[in-house]
């Protein structure tokens, strides 16, 4: 049975992908019900809890980020699709997963290239089989 | 008084963290040069601030963040000048650190590669940044 999805993404890449929808979820959270209950509703209090929990989760994903960029040496056009990404609601979400249909495609690619080793060593192991016949 | 405690576990995970770098800093300046196969000290050298990186230079950034948000929050600092040059600087550390623990990654886990040249001055760029840091938020000048 193939490995599932999430065991074939490294460890590193789904740290990241946790980081960009918990920065994509308290962006939303910020954005769409605290700052409008400051202004319309003149409850300052959820700006100033949800605020921090936002800047601490956006510090996080960028670490996460140029730490797997730079282990995994990410081109710059990535790195620069990841940081916009952080900065539009929704665009974490949509970042978390392309990263998760990319690794899905590694993985695919992986599992092709392996199976096409293994039917190449059955080949090869057949050919020294019938070797002897001939 | 909670304002002075934040502060007291803030200045300490920073301590914690800027050490953490600049150990980071020395030992991929010492890897710099090789780009064969590692010797065995050498691996074991990496396993081990690794780890350090790992388990303490990490959490005390993680520490640094947290009560730096916390401690600006409850005096009300938010919108200052000086405050918003700290963070500037903050945000250029932590991506350092993230450059530097993804570098260590890859040299662990793969094998020697060639480094980011701007990675050589970043030890220097750690000293500064922290002195820069901490003449902001002792004087508080603008």
């Amino acid at each position: 049975m193939p490995p599932s999805i999430h065991a074939r993404t490294p460890a590193s890449t789904r740290r990241l992908q946790f980081a960009a929808l918990l920065e994509g979820s308290t962006l939303l959270v910020l954005v769409g019900i605290a700052v409008p209950l400051k202004y319309l509703a003149a409850w300052p209090l959820a700006v100033s809890v949800i605020g921090p929990i936002h800047g601490t989760a956006f510090l996080l994903y960028l670490w996460l980020l140029s730490a797997v960029a730079s282990g995994d040496g990410w081109q710059a056009r990535d790195i620069g699709i990841a940081l916009l990404a952080a900065l539009i609601p929704f665009g974490a979400f949509a970042h978390a997963i392309a990263m998760h249909r990319r690794a899905a495609g590694r993985g695919a690619k992986k599992q092709t290239a392996g199976q096409q080793s293994r039917n190449h060593q059955g080949a090869e192991q057949t050919t020294h089989k019938q070797a002897p016949r001939e | 008084m909670i304002l002075l405690w934040l502060k007291a576990f803030h200045i300490a995970a920073a301590i914690t963290w800027v050490g953490g770098m600049l150990m980071l800093s020395l030992l991929l300046l010492a890897l710099r040069g090789s780009l064969g196969a590692y010797l065995p000290a050498e691996r074991q050298l990496i396993a081990a601030v690794r780890r350090w990186n790992h388990l303490v230079t990490t959490p005390a950034m993680i520490g640094v963040w947290a009560l730096g948000i916390g401690m600006a929050q409850s005096a009300g600092w938010f919108g200052a000048p000086w405050l918003l040059l700290k963070l500037l600087l903050v945000l250029m550390l932590s991506t350092l650190h993230g450059v530097q623990t993804g570098l260590l990654r890859h040299l662990f886990e793969r094998e020697p590669r060639q480094q980011p040249a701007a990675l050589r001055h970043a030890g220097l760029l750690t000293i500064a940044a922290s002195i820069s840091i901490t003449v902001l938020a002792v004087t508080k000048s603008f």
